[in-house]
């Protein structure tokens, strides 16, 4: 593809998520370049933390990206060296960004794949080492079927990057998505707390670290300095005490996670 | 069946959670003698409110009875006039109860079918009127397939009957069902969702009910702890037929330590501390 066809390919969609680099100096032009910031601080939290579990590649590594946007965390997967990597995203928007940006990297079609489905209908038939489940726990109303779906497809290690209530106690907020359009089934959604999670994944078998934040610039990120949003990587089997755990809230944050106002206008803040 | 045979198989179970009267004086051996009271109560409590939105017979109607043990309530509403019960339980020896209870009550076989089955993986193929979801809901961890479950099959109006949390928000608690051989806990996980008030009726917004939280209407409170502690409650969810008539719970007060919570000035210190 030349740069021309790129660049118009590109532009034929109306918002970019996330910015991509593709030789020849063309980019994606994302809507909110402090969004740039939130996706690099991101890497170095949550993907790097995978990485080191894994001896810093994915070589030989099957990856199932739930929610997976137009794809820079697939894309992630595959330039750390997964075999292959599945993405699914319900929209088809999103679908259609995601092969654009594969094509442009020049990446083997053997090696990726990517479908529009509804994950909560969505039959797996292969089977997947790792899942990166981004941002998708706590816009969801079914935190046990997404569960079920990553036992089934046979995952060892979970990437879990999800919103979360402020409050000290193991409970999931009922919350409403104030864009309905993105929702998988329904607009009312669950989110989690902190120890919902770690409870979640004790239920599945996994034994379950929250990632200590190591953001260097909060700027964009101030769901995970404001302990609204966390990294969790939950294991089978891959030992995780080299991981540094994230310190436990205080108490009296939990005034906060009743005052759901807040995690609106934050919400809307990052749409 | 004579009453030698019946009684011969009333004993042939372990035990039974509710006592059912037949003739000849045969009674059921309830295990708790003293919630002989209880379920006395908890019939004039949620099971008249659902006669009287339905001008008091369930006559027409095709009632769907999750959870439904040895068939208590689907005979119940058998009594009550309705054309059909369907009752699913996980528990095989429940089945079995309530095939024994209904044959030795007559109750016409093509009124009723009981059926062993996860509800959350049986596929539910016919309509329903009305759904009773009694002593369920704190025993799940699938609330929202909970009420996919009514809107499958079409119900206009569902009874829940739950244990709930005290706090004064919309939140599922996250508990255990700590021993999954006792035969009326949980039976696909440990780990269950346990509604508060607000979560109930936001969740059944979502699927188009407008929901009653019941008053209470106990004469006594033996045997139901926790309904007199307000930690269990019964609501009744419509889409359609008027639920005006029905006399709302009021709510416990909000204990200090909430209150504290919801205090204003603190939630500025909060920003302030951030």
């Amino acid at each position: 593809m030349d740069v021309n066809e790129l660049q118009d390919r590109i532009a034929a969609f109306p918002i970019w998520n996330y910015q991509f680099e593709f030789d020849g100096g063309v980019k994606t032009p994302i809507a909110d370049w402090q969004r740039v910031n939130r996706q690099e601080q991101r890497y170095g939290y949550f993907f790097k933390a995978l990485l080191s579990l894994t001896g810093g590649s994915l070589k030989g590594k099957r990856v199932l990206d739930l929610g997976c946007s137009s794809g820079l965390w697939t894309l992630h997967a595959i330039e750390a060296g997964a075999d292959f990597v599945l993405g699914i995203d319900g929209s088809e928007t999103a679908i259609d960004q995601a092969e654009l940006v594969f094509e442009a990297k020049g990446v083997d079609s053997s090696r990726y794949r990517f479908e529009r489905a509804n994950i909560f209908e969505y039959e797996p038939n292969e089977p997947f080492d790792v899942v990166l489940c981004l941002g998708l726990l706590s816009v969801v109303s079914k935190p046990l079927a997404l569960f079920e779906l990553m036992t089934r497809v046979g995952a060892t290690l979970i990437v879990l990057d999800t919103g979360l209530s402020r409050a000290p106690t193991k409970l999931f907020e009922v919350d409403r998505l104030i864009e309905p359009r993105n929702a998988v089934d329904y607009d009312m959604v669950l989110v989690p707390t902190r120890q919902a999670v770690l409870e979640l994944a004790g239920q599945f078998g996994f034994q379950t670290v929250p990632l200590a934040l190591n953001m260097t610039d909060y700027t964009s990120m101030e769901d995970y300095r404001d302990g609204e949003r966390l990294a969790f990587i939950c294991s089978k089997d891959v030992p995780l005490s080299s991981l540094e755990l994230e310190p436990r809230a205080p108490g009296n944050a939990w005034l906060a996670s009743i005052d759901r106002t807040a995690r609106r206008a934050r919400q809307r803040l990052h749409r | 069946m004579d009453a030698t045979e019946l009684k011969e198989r009333i004993a042939g179970f372990p035990r039974w959670h509710y006592q059912f009267d037949f003739a000849d004086g045969i009674s059921t051996p309830i295990a708790k003698p003293e919630e002989m009271n209880r379920h006395r109560q908890r019939r004039n409590y949620f099971f008249e409110a659902l006669l009287q939105v339905n001008g008091g017979t369930l006559e027409g109607k095709r009632v769907l009875d999750l959870g439904c043990n040895a068939g208590f309530w689907s005979l119940q509403a058998i009594e009550a006039g309705a054309d059909f019960v369907l009752g699913v339980d996980g528990r095989e020896m429940h089945v079995e109860q309530a095939n024994l209870v209904f044959e030795a009550k007559s109750v016409g076989k093509d009124r009723y079918r009981f059926e062993e089955a996860n509800i959350f993986t049986h596929d539910f193929t016919e309509k329903f009127d009305i759904v009773l979801c009694l002593g369920l809901m704190y025993h799940i961890s699938k609330p929202v397939e909970l009420f996919e479950i009514f809107d499958k099959v079409n119900a206009e109006m569902v009874v829940i009957d739950t244990s709930v949390s005290f706090a004064p928000s919309s939140f599922f608690e996250v508990s255990r069902d700590r021993n999954m051989d006792d035969p009326r806990n949980a039976i696909d996980y440990e780990i269950v969702l346990v509604p508060t008030r607000g979560a109930i009726i936001e969740l059944a917004a979502q699927f188009g009910y407008k929901t009653v939280p019941l008053a209470h209407n106990m004469t006594d409170y033996t045997g139901m702890h926790d309904y007199e502690i307000q930690r269990r409650l019964a609501f009744i969810c419509a889409r359609s037929v008027s639920l005006d008539a029905l006399k709302r719970e009021t709510p416990p007060p909000v204990t200090p330590w909430w209150k504290a919570l919801l205090n204003p000035a603190s939630r500025g210190w909060q920003r302030a501390a951030r």
